[in-house]
């Protein structure tokens, strides 16, 4: 029977609880935001004792399903104020999945103000004493836990900007090279598990078993049919491996939707030079890795590894997210600069897209000069000295919005928009607006509608049929999120009518369930009416599920839209 | 199928998995096509030699297109594959 661990880290103990058999299909997404919702006043310090840090694998977590490493983690967010799931790659969930660990709840609140880190094995979790790795970065925290333990292992890490409780710090999961560069980077998680004084947690990778399925067999084929789907979808069997994600670059840069200079254009001149495209060339041609799997058993493989001129490695291949908001919106365009930026990020502990919208504020106030990658450097550097303006920077765009009194501030909710200007892609801009998260764009992909034309087709800069497709997705992501699957498998469902069904079978298979599609979508949307309700419960209402003004005001070149998607379809999205 | 008249010149761009087909020597970022006035979008595909399969989106002066939209002298024209990212 799968286990809960509740950590507490005011009396410094670790109690271990069953899951109850009735409480499936739960896990991810589910378990972390339903908790979270459950037990976390809503109206508490996100840093306080009161909020509770939750990490869950999926419910197809360590099956070895296709795509199924997901490690989904929830709080109340210091960045947004909102309920908050933020999840990431590597091999933390199939690792703590496979020591039958269905979900962790770190409670409380350091009395001595100490760091500890959490150690999982077969038969013991236990805290142990972490002072000495105060201050170092994810990387080495890495190295001198691979030091101390003896075994193969998966690290759950915070770097500085987490130390310091920065609403735009992350929590880093190594993946397979033992490297901390998949994130639970947005909504400032990293901050909250820096304020129960946990620097990492620790979990064995080598002891762990295979969760049993109820029957086997009929999972292994759905499993199967899941991974054929998969194989034969262009953009999951070819587009992701072959380029990765920022092959988005040139395209939203030609739709006019690549925000640039803190979105006051549509295009960036310099793209070419941040492309996928180029991407890939650069890899090659030092020795890099173009086609890299970021946990075991994935099989889109769209990571990659990135070298430096000198052909070393210098970080995982940035993201399409990363590059733009280090890039465009900085107006850089300096792929090993923004290669440089993203090793920082991921070393000091902090969320790539925060940090580029936040150092784009910055450059919009004149602290420093867009295009001024050198001084874009420095400013992360500032974060890591934690100087007054390292700790504005690592604030986040918001808060830097203020201090610096930028009128243009891309935030909802406090937290700052992604890569797709909401003027020219409006159906990402209903999600921006009303995505229990804040501004996030994995919450509900309607650039796959709006743009890419996978899943149909809605016209990007028009607002008609932007709230409904919006909602469909947002509850479909719900789902996605709480099963473990990687959110890219979605573009394989959207097209292929085999792909969902074979969802279905392997969590019907594996958790000994007969629910039909139905009732499995239902769940995405109970997910969000619980997250929801928190946000409501946390003082959220109709009137904070909207863009910036300058959004309405001022229009985008080159095709001088503006958002124009009516308030009350905004909020007929979550039918309240 | 193209009408009389004096022939147009379009920028055609190719990106991700199209790149490749991208005539000897042409920036696929950006390469100058000329066709038979009234020719389409479709037209260009075919003349450029792209794949069905391999043709998802059609970017035609940053304003997604048909494939039956007549072409006009200076557009330009970005092929997109089947891709998707974030």
């Amino acid at each position: 029977m799968a286990k809960i661990l509740r950590v507490d880290m005011s009396e410094l103990s670790v109690t271990v609880q069953h899951l109850p058999s009735d409480a499936h299909p739960t896990g991810g997404r589910r378990f972390t935001s339903g908790l979270v919702a459950r037990e976390v006043p809503p109206l508490c310090h996100p840093l306080g004792p009161a909020n509770k840090l939750v990490f869950a694998p999926g419910w197809l977590g360590g099956t070895g399903a296709p795509c199924s490493g997901r490690l989904s983690v929830g709080a109340k967010s210091p960045l947004t104020g909102t309920i908050k799931e933020s999840n990431a790659g590597g091999n933390g969930a199939n690792a703590l999945a496979r020591l039958g660990i269905a979900g962790i709840v770190v409670e409380g609140a350091p009395p001595d103000g100490r760091l500890r880190l959490l150690r999982l094995g077969p038969e013991s979790a236990r805290l142990e004493e972490a002072d000495d790795l105060r201050g170092l970065g994810n990387y080495d925290t890495v190295a001198r836990l691979q030091e101390r333990s003896s075994g193969a292992i998966s690290c759950v890490s915070i770097g500085p900007a987490g130390e310091m409780k920065l609403a735009a710090a992350g929590i880093a999961v190594t993946d397979e090279e033992m490297r901390p560069t998949r994130y639970a980077g947005r909504g400032g998680m990293g901050a909250v598990m820096g304020s129960k004084g946990l620097k990492a947690i620790v979990v064995d990778n080598e002891h762990g078993e295979r969760p049993a399925s109820a029957n086997l067999p009929a999972f292994r084929e759905a499993s199967a049919r899941f991974a054929r789907s998969l194989r034969a979808h262009a953009v999951t069997g070819q587009a992701l491996p072959t380029y990765g994600t920022n092959v988005l670059a040139n395209i939203l840069n030609e739709a006019g939707a690549y925000p640039t200079r803190n979105f006051s254009a549509g295009q960036f001149e310099g793209v070419s030079a941040i492309s996928g495209e180029t991407q890939r060339d650069t890899i090659i041609a030092r020795g890099g890795v173009p086609t890299h799997a970021c946990h075991k058993g994935c099989t889109i493989r769209c990571s990659r590894i990135y070298h430096d001129a000198n052909g070393e490695y210098l970080t995982k291949g940035p993201e399409y997210e990363t590059i733009w908001a280090h890039g465009a919106d900085c107006g850089i365009d300096d792929l090993d600069a923004i290669a440089r930026m993203d090793r920082l990020d991921d070393d000091l502990g902090l969320d790539t897209i925060e940090m580029g919208a936040t150092i784009g504020v910055a450059m919009a106030a004149g602290v420093i000069p867009f295009g001024d990658a050198e001084g874009a450097i420095r400013l992360l550097e500032e974060v890591r000295a934690g100087s007054p303006l390292g700790r504005i920077i690592g604030s986040g765009a918001e808060a830097a919005g203020k201090v610096f009194g930028v009128v243009n501030v891309p935030v909802v909710k406090g937290q700052a928009i992604p890569a797709y200007d909401p003027r020219a892609v409006k159906g990402i801009g209903v999600t921006y607006a009303t995505s229990t998260m804040g501004a996030d764009h994995t919450a509900g992909y309607a650039v796959a509608q709006n743009i890419l034309s996978v899943g149909g087709e809605v016209d990007p800069l028009k607002p008609d049929g932007q709230a409904a497709l919006s909602r469909t997705l947002q509850i479909a992501t719900a789902l996605i999120d709480s099963t473990g699957l990687c959110l890219f498998v979605a573009f394989a469902v959207l097209d292929d009518p085999e792909a969902f069904p074979a969802i279905v079978d392997m969590t019907n298979a594996h958790l000994g369930l007969a629910l039909d599609a139905e009732a499995l979508t239902a769940l995405g949307a109970e997910v969000l009416r619980a997250e929801r309700e928190f946000n409501t419960r946390a003082g959220f209402g109709p009137q904070h599920d909207r863009l910036p003004a300058f959004f309405a005001e001022e229009p985008l070149p080159p095709h001088n839209v503006v958002f124009d998607v009516p308030a009350e379809e905004l909020d007929a999205v979550h039918g309240s | 199928m193209p009408s009389m008249g004096p022939d147009l010149t379009v920028t055609v761009k190719l990106f991700a998995t199209l790149r490749g087909i991208a005539p000897e020597g042409a920036n696929p970022n950006g390469f100058p096509m000329t066709l038979p006035a009234g020719s389409t979008v479709r037209d260009l595909a075919e003349r450029l030699g792209i794949p069905p399969a391999d043709w998802k989106a059609t970017f035609r002066n940053h304003v997604r297109c048909a494939h039956a939209d007549a072409l006009q002298e200076g557009d330009v024209v970005a092929f997109i594959p089947p891709i998707a990212g974030g």
